[in-house]
């Protein structure tokens, strides 16, 4: 197994695809930073321009590398997926176009193991990319803004995260981020173990996640109760959930606390059970396939 | 299951020559034969296409076997069985004695194969390939083995280049070198000289011989190429629409005292009827328009031709047909061609 898990990570990072992913996440990332650098202030009048009067910290503060980290996470999160699809919806259908599978297969392997070798890549492959995210997002951020309170807006509030419990939010965000995005790999898996070509998988990918975005967020009554509570996009902005603080009877926000930590939890758990799902079918289509190409 | 198989008399002794270690019973001439590969009542089906129809066989420990059948036969969905890239619709697969179905990764454990062609990692390096490969056949291999099989298929000097800047004649010896890395007992090769120019074709036949006369393995070869087959096989299958068609000894079913003759005279007529009215009458076979037709014993040709000449009818030329190319094309098509001789 491992010797197979050895392989399908060489195989991927030697693949030059494999690196567009983090080039595509450096360059965003650093564009954010330069434009926050050069005109951070300007951004943040115009995003708070209905609520300053409220801001108890002034606004070269509020730019700061914590914050910058937030606003990147809330533009990237979104995109991500289109990234880990473009290897895990190749990493087995790729390999049934290049013929290679039936190479594979002709090992004295199981089934069952090529799948989970490959699966644990994708996962591999994924978290590689959140902390390759992480890194430049929140350290470099750090580095080139400094730190400070955290103020992030929840529908029309605004909530001042004290920097002594920033921390340990972001570790746990990226950490509920990355579940979220194996959700999509698990299922960019699945749609390749069903194709012969690997534009299919990432192309189906992006759109499903693009259709079941639009209806977890159009808040439609008819698809509010029915649909949204269990279509795995609803839940995979529950990352923002470490952000929401509570505050106390004076308007203080209250370190250490989360206002909804239930609603974090089972959305956690709802994508696992998609991960389970996804991962599980791949496996048992696999292992009933006839290799025809 | 363990049989006689007097067929590979012969070439048991070759081998006992070059190989002093190998095991033949002195004096007795026979040489006690398992059977590698059994296949059973295999079907095949795709919806409304059968692909493989009720196909057995048996491939024993030793052979160089000869799989051929015409594109579409069916050839490649058996190696497929064969292999466990395909479940069979009915039928059974039993190689080394085990159940395939049952035992997969235990029998290619002993298994090396290249199906149809070598598809291998193209932006990964020879050497790459070769390992990893190797690695994942439960095969801990050193860079000197490594480098010896490169070195074995001519393609040493060129180990750290990436595949994709391989030819394709380069791909298919790479890819023998990854069948072959982890010493499979049994080994199976869908046209292995595919793509190889005349000298890597000749080389490729010499390493197929080398590794049953020498080495012991097993081979089932299918190729396109019947006189590389011939000059390989010691049993042939053929199979058509998914049938078997013939299964035997190759030196039986091209049986020389068998041999087809097409003669072409200056009177097709007179010379027919002048053989239908002498000894040569039993031996006259399916006349088409323009010659002659006679099977017989090769030895015979020269008195056939005699008796015509002397009977003033010239012969403008005499074609003997015992190749595997005539045989295949009269079992596949036996309206368009002169009966084979019983097998």
């Amino acid at each position: 197994m491992w010797n197979l898990l050895q392989f399908e990570l060489y195989k991927t990072f030697k693949k030059p695809r494999t690196y567009i992913s983090f080039g595509a996440i450096a360059a965003i990332v650093f564009l954010i930073q330069i434009a926050l650098l050069i005109n951070g202030k300007e951004y943040v009048q115009f995003i708070l321009s209905s609520v300053d009067e409220t801001l108890l910290i002034p606004y070269a503060k509020v730019t700061n590398g914590y914050w910058i980290c937030f606003v990147i996470l809330n533009l990237l999160l979104i995109h991500v997926p289109i990234l880990v699809a473009l290897v895990a919806g190749d990493i087995v259908a790729g390999e049934a176009s290049a013929g290679t599978l039936r190479l594979l297969l002709t090992k004295p392997v199981s089934r069952t193991s090529i799948m989970v070798a490959k699966f644990l890549t994708c996962v591999i492959y994924t978290l590689a990319l959140l902390i390759w995210m992480a890194f430049l997002a929140l350290v470099v951020s750090v580095l080139l803004f400094g730190r400070n309170d955290l103020v992030v807006a929840k529908q029309f509030e605004l909530l001042q995260i004290q920097q002594s419990d920033v921390l340990w939010r972001y570790f746990a965000a990226f950490g509920f981020a990355a579940v979220a995005l194996i959700v999509v790999a698990a299922l960019s898996f699945l749609l390749s173990t069903i194709s012969s070509n690997s534009i299919g998988p990432i192309v189906a990918t992006v759109s499903i996640i693009i259709v079941l975005t639009i209806l977890s967020e159009m808040h439609i009554p008819l698809y509010d109760n029915t649909v949204r509570p269990y279509i795995f996009t609803t839940h995979m902005l529950g990352w923002k959930g470490f952000f929401y603080i509570n505050s106390s009877a004076d308007g203080q926000t209250i370190p250490g606390s989360v206002s909804d930590g239930a609603s974090i939890v089972r959305s956690f758990f709802i994508l696992l059970a998609y991960i389970v799902v996804f991962a599980g079918s791949a496996i048992f289509i696999f292992q009933r396939k006839d290799i025809l190409t | 299951m363990i049989l006689v198989n007097q067929s590979i008399i012969a070439k048991t002794l070759k081998y006992k020559e070059l190989n002093t270690s190998s095991f033949v019973v002195p004096n007795i001439f026979v040489t006690v034969m398992a059977a590698i590969i059994e296949v059973n009542q295999l079907t095949k089906r795709f919806n409304e296409i059968t692909a493989v129809d009720d196909l057995s066989f048996t491939v024993q420990q030793g052979d160089v076997y000869g799989f051929l059948g015409q594109n579409g036969a069916g050839k490649s969905t058996t190696i497929r069985m064969l292999l466990g890239l395909i479940r069979p619709t009915s039928g059974s697969i039993s190689i080394f004695n085990k159940d395939l179905a049952s035992f997969r990764e235990s029998i290619l454990r002993q298994t090396g194969a290249i199906i149809e062609k070598p598809d291998l990692y193209n932006y990964l390096s020879a050497y790459d390939n070769v390992l990893f490969l190797a690695k994942i056949s439960a095969k801990k291999v050193s860079r000197i083995q490594v480098m010896h099989f490169l070195e074995m298929v001519g393609l040493a000097q060129r180990s750290a280049s990436k595949v994709h800047t391989f030819s394709q004649g380069m791909k298919q010896r790479l890819g023998i070198a990854v069948a072959l890395v982890h010493d499979p007992s049994l080994i199976i090769l869908d046209e292995p000289t595919n793509g190889l120019d005349p000298q890597g074709i000749a080389d490729t036949r010499e390493l197929i011989r080398n590794l049953s006369y020498q080495h012991g393995k097993t081979v089932l070869i299918c190729s396109h190429l019947l006189a590389e087959v011939e000059l390989m096989a010691n049993r042939i299958l053929i199979i058509h629409q998914g049938k078997k068609i013939v299964e035997g000894a190759a030196d039986e079913l091209l049986d020389p005292s068998k041999t087809i003759v097409e003669i072409h005279t200056t009177d097709n007529g007179a010379a027919a009827a002048l053989l239908q009215s002498t000894q040569w009458a039993p031996y006259l076979r399916n006349p088409k328009q323009g010659h002659v037709v006679v099977q017989t014993d090769r030895s015979q040709i020269p008195a056939l031709i005699k008796q015509l000449v002397e009977n003033n009818i010239g012969i403008v030329s005499a074609q003997p047909r015992n190749s595997l190319e005539d045989y295949f094309l009269s079992v596949i098509n036996p309206d368009t061609h002169v009966e084979p001789a019983a097998i």
